[in-house]
C-alpha cells in the first residue's frame, strides 16, 4: 500500500518542477522578532500544514529549541502556492551557529528580513542582513508585530532606510501572530525573489546546507542543487573530503520526507546515500557526480571549528561508557561537536569537548543531563591558546592543564573577536565600563538613528565566552544585543593559575588568566570555593598558585557537629528520609582525593567579577 | 520484646512556642478537651491486644487539661492496660511550668503518673522570652518544688541550647542552674529550626556550628562530672533513671500511639494518625495512614535509632531479630566508619565513639 502511495507522490512532484517557478528563500531576524511564528503562519496560510495539526513553531522540533526560543539546526520545507514552489530554508537564530546560517543563506535567492515593530533593528538583524547581502540575496523587509500597542513602524522604517537604504515602499507590514499581511508576504516572495539560475545539464554541484542522522536510514543530507541533476542510484562524491557514496533516495521536504526520482538545478531537497556519519557530509561542502565531476566546488566551504572547550566528566565514574555513548549519539547529528577522551588526575576519565560557542556548550550539557540522565561535572570553559615555544616552534592547547613548562614558553597568544553591540544611546556608558573590565578594545561608535548606537569592540574570546552576554543584558536592562566574529590570535601576558585543594593540585580547576589580574583572580577563586565546598571531617586548605608559588589561601574548617538532637517514636520515618537526603546530596558531589566537591565548584571558578 | 509502649498525644497549648513544630493547637476549651478525650477512648477501644510496659503522655501541653480531665485520662489508660493484665512500670507526663501547681500534680501522682517531665528549656528569662515560652525561671522553681511536694521522685528537665546568638557561657550557666535542683534526668537538646515555625521565619541561622559544638561538649563534660550517665545523644540521668519508654523507641521496639498525629510501630509496621484535629475527632479509628514499610527500612531505622544509645547496638540482638549478622550486612560501612574513628565495636555492641557522637548524622546516613 505504502509503495503505491509513494509512487503517486513521485509522479505528482516530478510533473510540476520547473526552475522558473521555484523560489528559494529564508527568513532572518534577531532572536524573538517573530521568525518562527511567521514561518508557521506561511505554512498554515498556504495549507502546507493543517491548522489542526499545527503545533507552535513547527520548525523548532526539539523541546529544547522550543523552550529556549531558538532554532538550533536549520531545516527546510516546501510550500506549494499559486502554482509556485516556495522552498523555505530555516536558519539557526544564534551567533554560535553563524557559519550554518551563512550556508543556509547560500542555498537561497531571497530572504525575508523580519524586524520587530517595537524593538527595531538589533545586533543579529544587522549581522544576518549583512550575511544575506553578501550572499547576493534579494531582501524583502518585513516589519512584524505591527499590532502591538508599543509598535512604532515609522521609526523602524526610518532605521531600515538609514542602515540598509531600504525604501519605505519595499516594506511589508505584518503581524505573524494575527495573520495580518501574510498574503502580501507570499506575493512579495513570488514577485521579488528571482528564480534560481542554474544549468540542468552541467556537471552536478549541490550545496550541503544541513544534515541530520536517522537511525534507520543514516545521514539525510539537506541540499540545494546549484547545477546539474542528481538521480537515484547515481554515485556521488563529496568534494571537500573526497569520499563517495551511492544515492539511495532523493526527495523533497513536505512535513516529512517525500521521495522523487531526481533533483535538478534550482531545487531544494534531500539525498540519502547510506552515509553513516554526519562528519562525511559537512555543511558547506559540495556534492558532485563521481562519474562526471564538476571542476570546482562551490565557494565558501569551511570546516566547523570549535572555539570553546571544556572537560565533561561523569560524577559517577561508572557512567563513563554511558557518557561516551551519549556524546557519540549527539555527534551523529552535530558535526560541530568535538570530543576526545581525556584524563584528569582530579576527576578521572572524561572528555575534552569543543563547542561553537557558549550556547552550544550549554545545549549539549543540558541534553546530556536531561535526555541521557547523566550527572556531569563541567570544567570552566576555555578557549584555545597558541603557545609559542622558545626556538620558534608553536603549539595550540585547548586545556589549561596542558600548559607546557613556562620556562620553555616564549609567548602566549589568545583568540580575539570583533564584537558589535547595538543599544539605545543611554546605555553606552555602562557598556563601555563593562567592556573595559573585560579587556575590550574600543574600535568604533556609530549612530543608527537619533537614539540607537552601534559599538564595535575587540575582545579576547576568553572574556566573552563566560558571562559577558548576561552582564551586557543586565547593564542595559535587556536592551543591548550583540554579535561576534573571529578576528585572529594576538599575544597577551597570561598566567596559569593552579588551585590546590587539601594540598593537591586539582587540574580541572586550573585557569589561564591575564597576569595582571592573577592575584585578584586567585583570591576570589579560593574565597568562592571556600563558600561552595561543604565542611568535611577534616580541615581542608584551598590555595591558589602561580608557577608553584602560593598566592592565596582559605580554609574550610572541619565539620565539628552534625547530629539530630531529637528523635523519638513519632518521627522515625521523617528522620530516615532526612538522612537519605543528606546521603543523596553527597552522591551528587565528586570526590577528589579525600574531599567531596559539589558540581558548582567547577563552574564557580569562572564566575569571578 | 514483651511489653510495648503506649503514647498519648494531647495537642493543646496555651500558646505555641516560637520554635515548636509539633502538632498542637491553641485556643481550646474544656469542652473540646472532653470531646478529644472521648475520641482517645474510641481509638483505645479499637486498639490492638498488647501488653503495656510504659506510658508517655506528651503534647502539646498535657497539663493544660483540667484535673478532672486528667483523672479521666488516667482511668482510660488504666483500663486499657488492665485488659492485657499488665500494669505499666513507668508512666510519664510532659508539663509546662506555667500550667502546673501542687494540686494538679497531686492528682496526677495519685492516679498513677510516676515520672514528671518539666519543659524548663532555659533558666535565663531573656532566653525564655526569645523562645516564646509562657513562663519564666521562677515558675520552673515553683513547679519543681510543687512536684517534690506532690511526691514525684523521678523528674526530668528539658533544656534547649544553641539559640541564635547564645554564647556557650550563657548556656552553661543555665545548665548549672538546672543542676542545682538535682533532677534525676536531663534532656538537653540542641535547637533545630524547623520549617513552618516562627523561628524559621525570624532567624536565618542558629548559633554557629563551632559554638554549638562547644556547648554540646561542655554539656556532656559537666553532666558527667556531676554523676549523670550519658545514655543517649541528648539524654542524661542519675544511675537507674533512664526513661524506659524512650529506650523502647531507640531500640525500635513496639509502641502504640494514640491521638492526633501519633505514630505506632507494631509488628514491624508503622502507622501515623492524621494531623487534622477535626478529622481525628470525627473518626479517631480510621483517620490514620499505614506506611509501606520494607525490611530494609526496618533495619535502617533500627540501626540509626539504636546507635543513638551511647551503649550502642547489641549485635546479638540484631542477629536474632533480623536473622542476619550486622557485621556481614554492613561490612564496608563498619570498616570505613571505624577507620574514620566514628564507630567502635566493644562488648558485643557497635557504638558511636566520642568523636562519632558529634558527627552522628555522618554515621547514620551510612546505614540508610
Amino acid at each position: 500500500m505504502l509503495s503505491v502511495k509513494q509512487n503517486e507522490r513521485v509522479f505528482l512532484y516530478n510533473v510540476i518542477t520547473m526552475s522558473s517557478n521555484i523560489r528559494n528563500f529564508s527568513i532572518v531576524a534577531h532572536i524573538d522578532h517573530g521568525k518562527s511564528t511567521l514561518a508557521d503562519r506561511l505554512l498554515e496560510y498556504t495549507g502546507t500544514i493543517d491548522k489542526r495539526l499545527m503545533k507552535d513553531q513547527v520548525l523548532d522540533s526539539m523541546d529544547l529549541e522550543r523552550e529556549r526560543g531558538v532554532t538550533i539546526k536549520a531545516k527546510a520545507i516546501r510550500i506549494d502556492y499559486k502554482g509556485y514552489i516556495l522552498n523555505l530554508i530555516d536558519t539557526p537564530g544564534h551567533v554560535d551557529f553563524g557559519y550554518e546560517v551563512s550556508r543556509a543563506l547560500a542555498a537561497c535567492e531571497g530572504a525575508l528580513l523580519v524586524v520587530d515593530a517595537a524593538q527595531g533593528i538589533e545586533a543579529q538583524t544587522l549581522a544576518n542582513a549583512y550575511l544575506a547581502v553578501n550572499n547576493d540575496l534579494k531582501i524583502i523587509p518585513v516589519i512584524n508585530k505591527i499590532d502591538l500597542p508599543s509598535a512604532d513602524p515609522k521609526m523602524v522604517a526610518s532605521e531600515l532606510n538609514h542602515v540598509f537604504g531600504i525604501e519605505e515602499k519595499e516594506i511589508v507590514p505584518a503581524s505573524a501572530k494575527s495573520g495580518l499581511g501574510i498574503e502580501k508576504v507570499l506575493d512579495a516572495i513570488i514577485e521579488r525573489v528571482p528564480p534560481p539560475a542554474g544549468d540542468d545539464t552541467a556537471p552536478l554541484q549541490a550545496l550541503i546546507f544541513d544534515s541530520h542522522y536517522d537511525i534507520y536510514r543514516g545521514v539525510v543530507i539537506y541540499t540545494r542543487i546549484v547545477n546539474g541533476t542528481v538521480n537515484t542510484g547515481e554515485k556521488i562524491r563529496m568534494m571537500g573530503t573526497g569520499t563517495e557514496f551511492e544515492v539511495i533516495e532523493t526527495g523533497i521536504f513536505k512535513l516529512g520526507l517525500v521521495p522523487t526520482q531526481k533533483l535538478s538545478a534550482g531545487e531544494v531537497g534531500y539525498i540519502i546515500a547510506n552515509i553513516k556519519n554526519v562528519r562525511d557530509a559537512h555543511v558547506g561542502d559540495t556534492i558532485t557526480s563521481a562519474k562526471n565531476p564538476a571542476k570546482t566546488p562551490l565557494p565558501g566551504y569551511k570546516k566547523a571549528k570549535p572555539m570553546v572547550f571544556c572537560g565533561l566528566y561523569p560524577i559517577d565514574g561508572d557512567e563513563y561508557t554511558q557518557l561516551k555513548d551519549a556524546l557519540d549519539k549527539l555527534s551523529l547529528n552535530d558535526a560541530s561537536l568535538f570530543f576526545e577522551p581525556e584524563t584528569s588526575s582530579a576527576l578521572g576519565f572524561g572528555f575534552r569537548c569543543g563547542f561553537l560557542g557558549l550556547l552550544h556548550f550549554e545545549i549539549i550539557q543540558e541534553r546530556l543531563e536531561r535526555e541521557y540522565k547523566i550527572s556531569l561535572i563541567a570544567t570552566a570553559p576555555n578557549v584555545v591558546y597558541k603557545i609559542n615555544m622558545k626556538g620558534n616552534s608553536s603549539t595550540y592547547i585547548d586545556n589549561p592543564s596542558k600548559m607546557p613548562d613556562m620556562s620553555k614558553v616564549d609567548s602566549i597568544e589568545e583568540p580575539y573577536y570583533k564584537v558589535t553591540v547595538l543599544c539605545p544611546e543611554r546605555y553606552v556608558g555602562p557598556i563601555m565600563t563593562l567592556s573595559s573590565d573585560k579587556r575590550g578594545t574600543f574600535i568604533n561608535m556609530e549612530y543608527l538613528d537619533m537614539n540607537h548606537v552601534m559599538l564595535t569592540y575587540q575582545f579576547p574570546l576568553a572574556e566573552i565566552v563566560t558571562e559577558f552576554y548576561d552582564m551586557l543584558k543586565s547593564v542595559s536592562q535587556g536592551y543591548a544585543s550583540m554579535d561576534y566574529e573571529f578576528l585572529g590570535y594576538k599575544e597577551a601576558d597570561l598566567a596559569k593559575l593552579d588551585i590546590l585543594i587539601n594540598d593537591e593540585p586539582v587540574d580541572a580547576l586550573s585557569v589561564i588568566v591575564p597576569r595582571q589580574n592573577a592575584y585578584y583572580h586567585g583570591r576570589k577563586i579560593v574565597e568562592k570555593l571556600r563558600g561552595v565546598i561543604p565542611r568535611q571531617m577534616f580541615e581542608v586548605p584551598i590555595q591558589a598558585a602561580i608557577g608553584g608559588k602560593i598566592i592565596a589561601r582559605e580554609t574550610v574548617k572541619a565539620l565539628r557537629k552534625n547530629v539530630l538532637a531529637k528523635c523519638y517514636g513519632g518521627d522515625v520515618t521523617r528522620k530516615r528520609k532526612l538522612l537519605e537526603k543528606q546521603k543523596e546530596g553527597k552522591k551528587r558531589m565528586k570526590r577528589v582525593g579525600k574531599v567531596d566537591i559539589p558540581q558548582e565548584a567547577f563552574l564557580s571558578v569562572l564566575k569571578i567579577k | 520484646m514483651s511489653a510495648s509502649g503506649l503514647y498519648l498525644h494531647i495537642p493543646f497549648c496555651k500558646k505555641k512556642c516560637d520554635y515548636c513544630d509539633f502538632c498542637s493547637f491553641t485556643g481550646s476549651d474544656d469542652e473540646l478537651h472532653r470531646k478529644y478525650l472521648k475520641s482517645l477512648q474510641k481509638e483505645l477501644d479499637f486498639g490492638p491486644d498488647i501488653s503495656i510496659g510504659t506510658v508517655y503522655i506528651g503534647g502539646g501541653t498535657p497539663t493544660l487539661l483540667s484535673k478532672r480531665s486528667l483523672q479521666k485520662l488516667m482511668s482510660m489508660i488504666r483500663s486499657y492496660s488492665a485488659v492485657s493484665g499488665t500494669c505499666p512500670v513507668e508512666c510519664t507526663i510532659e508539663s509546662n511550668p506555667g500550667t502546673i501547681d501542687y494540686y494538679k500534680l497531686k492528682v496526677l501522682k495519685d492516679n498513677g503518673v510516676n515520672r514528671l517531665s518539666i519543659g524548663a528549656q532555659s533558666f535565663d528569662d531573656e532566653e525564655l522570652k526569645l523562645l516564646g515560652r509562657i513562663h519564666d525561671s521562677r515558675d520552673i522553681y515553683k513547679a519543681y518544688e510543687a512536684a517534690i511536694k506532690a511526691g514525684f521522685s523521678n523528674i526530668n528537665l528539658d533544656l534547649i541550647f544553641g539559640l541564635p546568638e547564645q554564647s556557650p557561657k550563657n548556656w552553661i550557666s543555665s545548665l548549672k542552674e538546672a543542676l542545682k535542683l538535682r533532677p534525676n534526668h536531663v534532656s538537653a537538646y540542641s535547637l533545630q529550626i524547623e520549617k513552618g515555625t516562627v523561628f524559621h521565619k525570624k532567624y536565618s541561622s542558629y548559633a554557629s556550628e563551632d559554638a554549638e559544638y562547644l556547648m554540646y561538649r561542655d554539656t556532656i563534660d559537666l553532666l558527667r562530672s556531676e554523676g549523670y550517665i550519658h545514655y543517649e545523644i541528648s539524654n542524661f540521668c542519675l544511675p537507674g533513671f533512664e526513661c524506659r519508654h524512650n529506650i523502647n523507641y531507640w531500640k525500635n521496639g513496639e509502641y502504640l500511639g494514640i491521638g492526633v498525629s501519633a505514630s505506632s510501630h507494631i509488628k514491624g509496621r508503622r502507622k501515623m494518625n492524621t494531623k487534622d484535629l477535626e478529622k481525628y475527632i470525627f473518626d479517631p479509628v480510621h483517620s490514620g495512614k499505614k506506611e509501606r514499610h520494607s525490611q530494609n527500612n526496618e533495619i535502617a531505622e533500627t540501626m540509626f535509632m539504636g546507635l543513638r544509645l551511647i551503649k550502642g547496638m547489641d549485635m546479638e540482638a540484631f542477629r536474632k531479630r533480623f536473622k542476619v549478622s550486622l557485621q556481614d550486612l554492613y561490612k564496608k560501612e563498619l570498616k570505613e566508619l571505624k577507620e574514620k574513628g566514628l564507630l567502635e565495636l566493644k562488648e558485643g555492641h557497635v557504638r558511636l565513639t566520642e568523636k562519632g557522637l558529634f558527627l552522628a548524622n555522618e554515621v547514620f546516613e551510612r546505614f540508610v
